[in-house]
């Protein structure tokens, strides 16, 4: 009998080293995948807690503004009076409050501007001389900070 | 000249495949071990705003609802707050007397707040101890 010398792969040598090779695709796929989801979602909370502590820094430096005559709370709104910059007997009155999705600063003149976006819920507590703000995110983070309603 | 005998062969040897195998592993174990201080550092920065923000309002809740003669009376004796306690929602609807104790807590993290006198004014340090860090903050309370 004579033998040939072997050249090349057998078929199911082919067939072998294709399925490893997509096993290996698909393992690095999903743990690729994996990261990628847990990046964004990662990436989406910490803006969405960025973005309620920079809202909640906004309103304490609003109610500790010097300028800062009165505050009250009525619900689940934030009221706060302030003297005038350039006109000192003219106030200012905004409202801090919830609209759909968002907190907004309104102005009392029909304009109003976003402080927090993405929110599910804005609640204020109000317990002798002080308000507990809890915000939390549509996503479900959450940052409740507490605040004087005296001015001193 | 000294010359390496090599065989005419195919395929890997083991030594190859364990070799690789070795540095996936590797590589594996350095993406999850990062994955796990990232997931570690993210409860920890977690934590400590919580802390902070309940540092604040303690300190709000001393400054603005209490009296001075509320706190004059804790003068010179060492008063804690355990871990139970440190919680927004208690301090909203407790009372301080409610959620001191006079006895140093075992179990960390806990609270301790320290009076002591100057004139007619009150020097308040309250201090949180936790596994991590010491947070301290101090207020001034006037007559």
């Amino acid at each position: 009998m004579i033998l040939k010398r072997k050249k090349g792969f057998s078929l199911i040598e082919t067939v072998l080293g294709i399925s490893i090779a997509f096993m290996v695709i698909i393992i690095i796929l999903d743990i690729t995948i994996f990261f990628i989801k847990d990046f964004t979602f990662l990436k989406q909370e910490t803006q969405n807690y960025s973005d309620i502590a920079e809202g909640l820094n906004y309103i304490d430096y609003m109610i500790k503004d010097r300028l800062t005559t009165n505050i009250n709370v009525n619900g689940n709104a934030l009221n706060i009076e302030q003297v005038d910059k350039d006109y000192p007997s003219a106030k200012n009155r905004y409202t801090i409050k919830q609209i759909n999705n968002r907190v907004v600063v309104d102005y009392n003149s029909g304009t109003n501007n976003d402080i927090i976006k993405n929110v599910q819920g804005f609640h204020i507590e109000v317990k002798q001389n002080l308000a507990y703000i809890k915000v939390t995110s549509i996503k479900g983070e959450s940052i409740e900070r507490c605040f004087p309603i005296v001015v001193k | 000249m000294f010359r390496l005998k090599r065989k005419n062969r195919k395929g890997y040897i083991l030594v190859e495949a364990v070799l690789a195998l070795a540095i996936i592993a590797i590589s594996l174990v350095s993406v999850f071990g990062v994955k796990s201080y990232i997931a570690r550092r993210k409860k920890i920065d977690l934590q400590n705003m919580k802390d902070i923000n309940y540092m604040e309002a303690l300190k709000n809740k001393i400054y603005y609802n209490e009296t001075y003669t509320d706190f004059r009376s804790q003068l010179n004796n060492k008063v804690y707050i355990t871990k139970e306690n440190i919680k927004m929602d208690v301090l909203k609807d407790k009372e301080f007397n409610q959620i001191f104790i006079s006895q140093e807590p075992s179990e960390l993290p806990y609270i301790s707040i320290d009076v002591s006198e100057a004139g007619n004014v009150l020097k308040i340090i309250i201090n949180m101890r936790t596994e991590y860090k010491n947070l301290t903050t101090t207020l001034y309370k006037g007559d």
